[in-house]
């Protein structure tokens, strides 16, 4: 190990990283990374202004024509996209604006693209910047991000499956033979994006407080105290997020809650970052 | 000295009374077309939802107001010239003999290509818009359309069709004034037209780019009848110098 030698932060050579690190980088990226030796002789290379602009560019150029491409792809599944909507509605929709349907189509479409472009767009990112980066700093980013995205999903899979379902049975239960429900197609995406977007966001709670516990900057105690201002918290957001009723309120709210409880069982066994591993850190991106 | 001012505030009051008197009129008569425009609604919301198989309103106040809205546009557009006659009379004794001869066919003129533009966006372009927007209802999205959202639609093409048609008085007013060479018209033709194509997704309701393209095409052959008009207005201008010297 080479950890004692101090370095300085820009001496950039890749391979003094520990062999620790350099494994769990090499699981962690699969797809969204290049390999180790691309990464060394990227970093060899000292670019001028204008090679990092010229880089940008075609780097812009790929994101942009991937996200039109995937967009592209996306318009044929706008359509059974929307069919499974109103199956899930139990209703067909109407349009009440004559550009409605079509913009609507076109925003499921770009959404789409977005999300199958995803991966490349994250990559191109992270190859234009990474180079910038210390190796502590990519340490950090290849230990966390992956984290981030997955927790995400599960935000988004579990809104899908119980939040959804339920605020649809909730408000549609509402219909009478005197008040028939009609679902316009652009509130009903509104509706959508609502009751999905938050949750992904939510989920990313734990995570946070952990880095805060893990950074010294929260600790378990001032958590525990602050459990009552949590909930109220947790109920003002979901108030917020949410269309104004108590009941997609508290399906916000509640997971929420638990969240945080979650966060505060986790941040019990984790401590925070010690002075000796901050040196470490700081002197070579060292793993604990 | 007090003679002067008395003087001064004579005319002052006079043009008041003028200014009054004008103001009156204008707004009896856009009421007057108002009203009258209001009574030909029902035949304009006809044609406007030719192809549609029904209108709805959504809210309690939306079938009258949008009505209403409706017809004080068609009031504002049909009381237009009357208003410009108004303020030409107002403006031309502050003219010289042959300006008042040169500007007083900028009312007809502009109230013409108004009309022109106007009548393109309500007879071919909404049309055409309408029929593509509507060919995405299908079994399962059924077209449903509001009146305030169909008025919204229309009157948001009518109207920026017709002050886009605009554009070749303003052009020919900025080369009588001498701002504006034809040969400049020709070199930065390139600018005008990706400045017609941003003007024209700025200002059609809806971010697609057919109604960008009908409102663009349009404006790019404007623009050439306007450099061919302004050339021969320039041509005349050199002529007279020349015969003056």
């Amino acid at each position: 190990m080479t950890t004692n030698e101090q370095r300085t932060s820009d001496e950039l050579n890749m391979e003094t990283l520990p062999d620790a690190t350099r494994e769990e980088s090499s699981t962690a990226s699969s797809a969204e990374i290049p390999k180790e030796e691309d990464l060394i002789e990227e970093k060899a290379k000292v670019m001028d202004l204008v090679g990092h602009l010229t880089e940008l560019r075609s780097r812009l150029v790929i994101s942009l024509l991937s996200f039109m491409v995937a967009s592209i792809i996306g318009w044929f599944f706008a359509r059974p996209f929307l069919l499974y909507l109103s199956q899930s509605a139990g209703r067909t929709f109407v349009f009440v604006a004559p550009g409605e349907a079509f913009f609507s189509l076109i925003k499921v479409s770009l959404t789409i693209g977005l999300v199958l472009s995803s991966p490349i767009l994250l990559a191109e990112t992270w190859m234009f910047v990474m180079p910038g980066l210390l190796p502590r700093e990519i340490y950090f980013f290849r230990r966390y991000v992956p984290f981030v995205i997955a927790l995400f999903l599960v935000g988004l899979v579990f809104a899908h499956f119980t939040v959804y379902p339920i605020a649809l049975r909730f408000f549609l239960g509402f219909s009478t033979e005197e008040l028939q429900a009609r679902l316009a197609i652009g509130r009903y995406l509104s509706f959508f994006i609502a009751m999905h977007l938050p949750f992904g966001l939510m989920f990313e709670i734990p995570l946070i407080i952990l880095a805060l516990v893990r950074t010294g900057l929260l600790n378990v105690e001032f958590l525990v105290r602050q459990r009552k201002m949590a909930i109220i918290f947790a109920f003002i957001i979901g108030a917020i997020l949410t269309p104004p009723d108590p009941i997609t309120q508290s399906l916000m709210a509640v997971p929420m809650v638990l969240l945080f409880e979650l966060s505060i069982f986790l941040a019990r066994r984790v401590r925070p970052v010690s002075d000796e591993e901050v040196e470490i850190l700081v002197s070579g991106g060292e793993n604990e | 000295m007090a003679g002067f001012e008395g003087l001064a505030n004579l005319e002052i009051w006079q043009r008041f009374a003028e200014i009054k008197r004008r103001l009156v009129w204008s707004a009896i008569v856009l009421i007057v077309m108002i009203a009258l425009s209001y009574t030909y609604t029902p035949v304009l919301l006809n044609q406007i939802s030719e192809n549609l198989n029904e209108l709805i309103f959504l809210s309690p106040g939306e079938a009258f107001f949008s009505r209403l809205k409706l017809a004080v546009v068609m009031g504002l557009i049909l009381t237009a010239p009357y208003i410009l006659w108004h303020i030409w009379r107002f403006v031309s004794p502050g003219l010289k003999r042959k300006q008042r001869r040169s500007s007083f066919w900028l009312i007809p003129i502009s109230f013409a290509l108004f009309a022109v533009g106007a009548s393109f966006a309500f007879f071919i372009v909404a049309p055409v818009a309408l029929r593509f927007f509507m060919s995405f209802a299908s079994g399962d999205l059924e077209a449903l359309i509001s009146v305030e959202a169909l008025l919204n639609f229309v009157i948001g093409l009518v109207v920026p069709f017709g002050f886009m048609f605009e554009m070749p008085v303003l052009m020919l007013f900025l080369a009588k004034i001498g701002l504006i060479k034809p040969e400049a018209l020709v070199k930065n033709r390139k600018f005008a037209v990706l400045i017609i194509f941003i003007v024209a997704a700025l200002l059609t309701p809806t971010p697609d780019a057919i109604s960008q393209l009908a409102m663009a095409v349009p404006m790019i052959l404007l623009y050439e009848i306007s450099v061919i008009v302004i050339r021969i207005v320039w041509r005349k201008r050199l002529r007279e110098a020349a015969e003056a010297d």
